[in-house]
């Protein structure tokens, strides 16, 4: 899942990409508001997590005119600013989250987590696609019972296609979502992950469930 | 105990009717008595003297002139005088009958009652003590018990030669108890008339009052609307009585500095919120992602370098903080030496040079040579420092920096200035305020924090030099300095 963070306290916003980044996520970021705004404008991430007081344009600016532009990006609001009337006009211009500085990591973890979740409309941190099962919190996959060893880029490329189960999911969407902007990857190495990840998933004569659906994309589960 | 407004306003009014009236009735009582009274004297005296008229002194060998049909008194007195009184008592019933309320009685000028009126029967009317021609008037108890008035008089009576050396006195009574009952009546009258009335203008008072009142209960109606949550929208209208403008816009001014107040405060919170939980949470984000896994230790020594690096600049926004405070408690002993302004400036302006020199910053001093103040060094390096590294950081790229000098009235007026300030004009006075800043994304947090203009104008109350601001439109931002010049010689 991709996100964008924008913060313009260098050390927070270090932290924040390393922390962001182990947890399997891919993270794009920037602590100059206009830049953010041009940086969410221009991609399609699942979440944008935006702090409030920022140089060039603010944070409430972002969002308002974001929501004006009918973006519809969940957006979680990190900010020192911890009064009700903050917290208040954050949510009612369209923020889906805020989380008051300083904050517990997996707490933002969670939160994120929990976004993603809605966005794809999914309640249950455990998704099952036949004998596939994905643990989102834990991020381990289980077929039929048995754990898979994969790479953080392979279990961010299966939880997109869980998330998106039923679906067939465009090579862009993937490299949209599982890679960041500034990645030097092209779209071509969303084909070779897929077929790591069907190495894994399939292996051992198991039925296949990574469907390749011919100038389209991929899908995930039984067969259209 | 604060009396109300309507309990004054009903107590005043009450109390000047009650007062009003009771002097009304005073004088109508007064007056109408003294009339009546002086109109009954008048009466009475005229009796008397028509009495004492009729009163006749012959010596004791003058001719009888008694005549039938009138009532007739022969006195000898003790020198052998004989007093003739001729009165028609068919004329004067009052004075004939006992019960006829009128009374006359002559005494001689050695105090022997000579002649009374029927109506006296044995009875005595010595009502007053000493008389003389000139009439008096007393109130007296009749002999049949009522309520009278009396005259008497000296008077030298009729008659031959001889007998004009003597002198009679007379007294006349009569009842005066119709004008007695009738200033009693009149009394009673204004008594209880005054007391309705002052019952019926309490009444009145109580709805004047309360409808003289009802702007002010209106106004403190809306006035007990306002409150921290709608401060901003609170205004209250001028659509009262004349009398409660100027209160209600020295209140409007009141809220006008309030809602400033409050703002300053929310503004201030957020600041500090700003300023201290971001640092904080900068360290905790750190500390935690560095945990959630083993690392090598080159990375636990570059998170450790992160977390020292916002605890170093946390360090120095406390020390400041300190300063701030020990300042505000006067904690600080001054040594004042004669100090030369543009030396103390250019000394300075070397710290700075590389960061102005990679801005492309130009600089200028054009303090006077002459320009000395006799202060304290090391405060006032702490002012100077504090306004170049502010005027460096938010100069604009290839932007200027110069600083001018003007002595007048014993003051050094030190000026510096930078361009690319990108400031409002009314916040000229908010540059002072503590973090305060003129980036409201309050930008470089950990670095600057708005404490540093805030410490240099305490510095400057300490110092005894005023301080202010001055933003122009073409971005340029000044800040003024004046310290009391050091004497010459």
């Amino acid at each position: 899942m991709r996100l964008l963070l924008i913060e313009d306290y260098k050390p927070m916003q270090k932290s924040l990409v390393k922390g962001l980044r182990e947890a399997n996520f891919a993270v794009d970021f920037t602590g100059d508001g206009k830049e953010g705004l041009w940086y969410a404008k221009s991609n399609d991430y699942d979440v944008i997590i935006l702090d409030i007081m920022l140089p060039g344009l603010d944070g409430l600016s972002i969002l308002r005119e974001l929501r004006a532009l009918g973006d519809a990006t969940h957006i979680l609001i990190l900010t020192a600013k911890d009064t009700i009337e903050d917290k208040v006009r954050g949510l009612e211009l369209g923020a889906d989250d805020y989380l008051i500085k300083p904050f517990e990591f997996k707490e933002l973890l969670a939160r994120l987590r929990a976004l993603i979740r809605r966005d794809y409309k999914k309640k249950s941190p455990q998704l099952t696609i036949e004998d596939l099962t994905i643990n989102l919190n834990t991020q381990q996959a289980y077929r039929d019972g048995r754990s898979l060893s994969l790479t953080a880029r392979e279990y961010a490329l299966l939880e997109y296609l869980a998330m998106r189960t039923g679906e067939v999911v465009t090579r862009t969407d993937i490299w949209e979502h599982i890679y960041e902007f500034n990645s030097a990857a092209s779209s071509n190495v969303v084909d070779v992950y897929i077929g790591y990840l069907r190495k894994k998933v399939e292996e051992q004569g198991k039925p296949a469930l990574i469907h390749t659906i011919r100038g389209r994309g991929y899908l995930l589960g039984a067969k259209l | 105990m604060i009396l109300s407004l309507r309990s004054r306003f009903l107590a005043g009014v009450i109390v000047s009717i009650a007062l009003l009236l009771c002097a009304f009735c005073i004088i109508v009582y007064t007056a109408t008595r003294h009339s009546l009274i002086r109109h009954f004297d008048k009466t009475l005296l005229d009796t008397a003297k028509m009495l004492s008229a009729v009163v006749q002194v012959e010596s004791n060998d003058a001719e009888d002139k008694l005549q039938q049909g009138r009532q007739d008194k022969h006195a000898t007195g003790p020198a052998g005088y004989k007093i003739e009184f001729e009165l028609d008592v068919s004329r004067t019933p009052e004075f004939n009958n006992r019960f006829g309320g009128a009374y006359y009685q002559f005494r001689d000028d050695n105090g022997a009652v000579i002649i009374s009126s029927p109506s006296l029967a044995d009875s005595d009317l010595n009502v007053f003590a000493q008389l003389s021609t000139t009439p008096r008037y007393k109130q007296c108890a009749l002999p049949d018990g009522r309520k009278g008035r009396a005259t008497g008089f000296q008077f030298i009576p009729g008659g031959d030669r001889q007998s004009n050396e003597r002198r009679f006195s007379i007294v006349v009574a009569q009842d005066a108890g119709s004008i007695y009952n009738h200033l009693s009546f009149l009394k009673w009258l204004l008594l209880i008339s005054s007391t309705v009335i002052v019952l019926l203008s309490v009444i009145v008072a109580l709805f004047v009052t309360k409808a003289g009142l009802r702007p002010v209960r209106t106004l403190a109606d809306e006035i007990s609307c306002v409150n921290a949550d709608n401060l901003d929208s609170s205004h209250i209208s001028e659509k009262y009585p004349r009398e409660l403008l100027p209160v209600i816009r020295c209140l409007n001014g009141l809220l006008g500095r309030l809602k400033s107040s409050f703002n300053r405060e929310k503004r201030f919170s957020s600041d500090v919120a700003h300023e201290l939980r971001t640092p904080v949470a900068g360290i905790q984000t750190t500390i935690e992602v560095a945990l959630s896994r083993l690392r090598e230790p080159k990375e636990y020594q570059a998170d450790l370098q992160t977390c020292l690096k916002i605890v170093k600049s946390m360090n120095r926004m406390i020390e400041t903080m300190l300063s701030l405070a020990r300042l505000e408690s006067k904690q600080v002993t001054l040594q004042h030496e004669q100090i030369s302004i543009k030396d103390l400036i250019d000394d300075f302006w070397v710290s700075f040079a590389d960061r102005a020199y990679d801005k492309k910053i130009t600089f200028d001093n054009h303090i006077s040579e002459d320009a000395v103040c006799n202060s304290d060094k090391g405060l006032l390096s702490m002012i100077f420092s504090n306004i170049l590294d502010n005027a460096v950081e938010y100069s604009n790229q290839a932007g200027r920096i110069w600083c001018e000098s003007e002595e007048s009235a014993g003051f050094v007026t030190i000026s510096i200035s930078n361009t690319g300030y990108k400031l409002n004009l009314q916040e000229t006075d908010d540059v002072f305020a503590l973090f305060w800043r003129g980036d409201k994304s309050r930008e470089n947090t950990g670095t600057h924090c708005g404490i540093g203009l805030a410490v240099v104008q305490r510095l400057a109350q300490v110092l005894g030099a005023s301080i202010r601001s001055d933003i122009k439109p073409d971005n340029v931002f000044t800040i003024r300095l004046s310290l009391p010049a050091a004497k010459v010689g």
